[in-house]
């Protein structure tokens, strides 16, 4: 067009230029995720040690208050609950039955589905159709009635709860395992390990399984989340983990009433729940980018 | 497992089990002539391959073919994409069923047999096939990949595999210090080198390369060949080469057989085929992929000629000869009988065979398309 050749403008024009420098967080913010994971870790294993107060010890003169209030007992980093206990302390303890239910179940649950899918996949005919069918029996049963039912008849426990929480997330594992196993079974270095002389366990073991693993990591992840919010939702309608055992689920529940008044009540173990799960999704997700190159 | 032409040797320790001792050195190379061995390693009878669509049709890919493999030698065959060359392959390998037919590996009738049973018989027929990259464990790493048939099999110690590992890799020009890489970080050419050293760790009796070759860089095939070349050389091992690639096959074959919708059509050692094509379908293929000469015009006419039109459909195979669709020699002859491969030259098993009912009539009236 017509324009006449600009005047240099400023040594470093805003916006023109794509921007060159890489954000310095970039590639780096694993650590945050393992140090949430760490600490998380930390207070599990020794909660009771690292709970600056009693979580149990009743104040009825400072219940609700808010986070960083000061009593004669102390920083109150979170606040009080409606009995006047400190929050944080309660969070800290918390964790460990929380994590404890959450990898079990999980890591159970994604054993089942892990062995019904590969068979499915892998074998396939009537296996798969008994294994399908009993995937869509479980989806169509209304889960939640039916646990609350059976932590009715079988006593609310904390291993009773490990034994029933898998039930929520198998079906899945399953489906999504049985189609990767689908996948993977006309792959040409599976087929190429039976023209090898591969039988069947050494094809699930050293060529499926580890094929699997990526997308077991993924389902993990995101299971452990529906896992603890399927306990605390158990919890939260008593057919799960009793007072005086605390899990972040317990925790979330206990507040709900005073949603109004003091919502850190259930604000705050909300933050512990996503910043652990977060954590746990963001790490994996880093994990599998590092397996890839 | 009874090898019924295995030789009897002083090489090997004495006392010890054979089968262990002898990934770890290597075979003495056949020193025989031919003729001292009367049976080939593979010899392939009436072998019929269906394929049953969802759609509840049956595709005959392939449809009685006869073949023969002999120790240390390579059979080349080709044929166009979707004749049933890779069909045959696989069922020569049973990793699909076979609806008719006998597959006799090194004396041992495969058709029939357990997939336990065939177990055994896998340490001495292995497989390239065309994809490096989907063909290698992608979680597997260089040195595991190559002795994972020892591993299967049991043969040797860690150690041992190890060493085996590192060997073989340098042999198929691999830096050892890559072994404990992943085939994602190496190219399609040295995947595909990778492969074949795996296939070739047990010391097979053949391999059946599945277009071993295809999904290569023109330049990096010229390597994988000559390796091909090589290792037959050092072990003796008779291949089965699969391509659609006819100036590879005619590098590496020692005899040559022409595959079209399910048949072969014409078989003949490789110089001879390549000089002297008879059937029309031969001629075709050759005049179509060699490099472009000086008559390349007369070349293209006579592909016009010889192969006009598509290949047809093996849900619809033609009556009679398959080819007389697009054969420019076709009569009512061809189109109601099929006819047989029948020699036309040669001895029993090396010799020119051609099925066409008028071969005679071809080889005087079409050009004499041939290659160099």
């Amino acid at each position: 067009m017509d324009q006449t050749p600009a005047p240099p403008a400023d040594p470093v024009p805003a916006r023109r230029t794509p921007r060159l420098r890489r954000n310095p967080l970039r590639g780096r913010l694993w650590v945050l995720w393992v140090a949430v994971l760490g600490v998380i870790a930390l207070w599990a294993v020794a909660g009771n040690l690292l709970a600056p107060m009693d979580p149990y010890a009743q104040l009825p003169a400072v219940r609700l208050l808010p986070p960083l209030a000061r009593t004669e007992a102390g920083l109150h980093l979170l606040g009080t609950d409606a009995l006047g206990r400190d929050l944080f302390s309660q969070i800290v303890v918390a964790s460990r039955l929380t994590l404890l239910i959450g990898t079990c179940a999980t890591l159970i649950g994604l054993a089942v589905g892990a062995v019904v899918g590969i068979c499915a996949g892998y074998f396939g005919g009537w296996i798969d159709r008994v294994a399908m069918r009993l995937t869509e029996a479980q989806t169509a049963m209304p889960m939640f009635l039916f646990a609350i039912l059976l932590m009715a008849v079988a006593g609310p426990s904390v291993a009773n709860l490990i034994a029933l929480l898998p039930t929520f997330i198998w079906p899945t594992v399953a489906r999504v395992i049985r189609a990767e196993t689908l996948r993977l079974r006309t792959e040409p270095f599976v087929v190429g390990a039976i023209a090898l002389g591969a039988n069947r366990r050494q094809v699930v073991f050293n060529h499926l399984l580890p094929n699997l693993t990526p997308r077991l990591a993924v389902l993990f992840v995101i299971d452990v989340g529906q896992i603890v919010l399927a306990e605390a939702g158990l919890s939260f309608l008593g057919a799960g983990v009793q007072e005086p055992d605390l899990t972040w689920g317990v925790l979330i529940a206990e507040g709900r009433p005073y949603l109004a008044v003091a919502w850190w009540l259930t604000v705050m173990p909300g933050l512990a729940l996503a910043a652990a799960v977060l954590s746990v999704s963001m790490l994996s997700r880093e994990m599998e980018r590092r397996s890839q190159t | 497992m009874t090898r019924t032409t295995h030789q009897p040797t002083d090489q090997e320790p004495a006392g010890l089990d054979n089968r262990a001792a002898r990934p770890a050195g290597r075979r003495p190379a056949p020193t025989r002539k031919r003729q001292d061995r009367p049976d080939p390693v593979l010899r392939v009878r009436d072998l019929v391959v269906r394929h049953s669509a969802s759609t509840g049709a049956e595709l005959t890919a392939v449809d009685g073919i006869d073949l023969e493999v002999r120790a240390g030698e390579t059979l080349g065959l080709v044929g166009e994409s979707g004749c049933g060359k890779s069909s045959l392959a696989n069922a020569v390998l049973r990793l699909i069923p076979t609806a008719g037919g006998s597959i006799c590996f090194d004396g041992t009738e495969l058709v029939g047999r357990s997939p336990a049973q065939m177990r055994d018989i896998r340490r001495d027929l292995q497989v390239v096939f065309q994809d490096p990259r989907s063909s290698l464990d992608p979680r597997m790493r260089l040195g595991a990949i190559v002795t994972e048939a020892l591993r299967l099999h049991g043969l040797n110690n860690r150690r041992e595999r190890r060493r085996i590992a590192l060997q073989r890799l340098a042999e198929v020009g691999i830096d050892p210090a890559l072994a404990h890489r992943r085939p994602a970080q190496l190219s399609g050419g040295q995947q595909q080198r990778v492969a074949l050293a795996r296939a070739l760790v047990t010391q097979p009796r053949l391999v059946v390369l599945d277009e071993p070759v295809s999904a290569l860089d023109v330049s990096v095939q010229a390597q994988v060949i000559n390796l091909l070349q090589d290792m037959q050389r050092t072990y003796g091992t008779a291949y089965l080469f699969i391509a659609h690639n006819l100036a590879v096959v005619r590098h590496l074959s020692h005899r040559v057989a022409v595959m079209y919708l399910g048949k072969i059509v014409e078989q003949a050692p490789a110089h001879n085929l390549f000089r002297r094509p008879v059937h029309p379908y031969t001629k075709a293929l050759i005049a179509s992929v060699l490099p472009p000469r000086p008559d390349a015009r007369a070349r293209l006419e006579a592909v016009r000629r010889l192969a006009p039109g598509e290949v047809p459909s093996l849900a619809a195979v033609p009556s009679g000869c398959r080819y007389h669709t697009r054969c420019p020699f076709a009569d009512t002859t061809c189109k109601a009988v099929e006819p047989t491969l029948v020699r036309i030259e040669g001895d029993h098993a090396g010799g020119h065979r051609v099925a066409c009912h008028h071969w005679e009539r071809v080889q005087a009236a079409a050009p004499q398309v041939q290659a160099r």
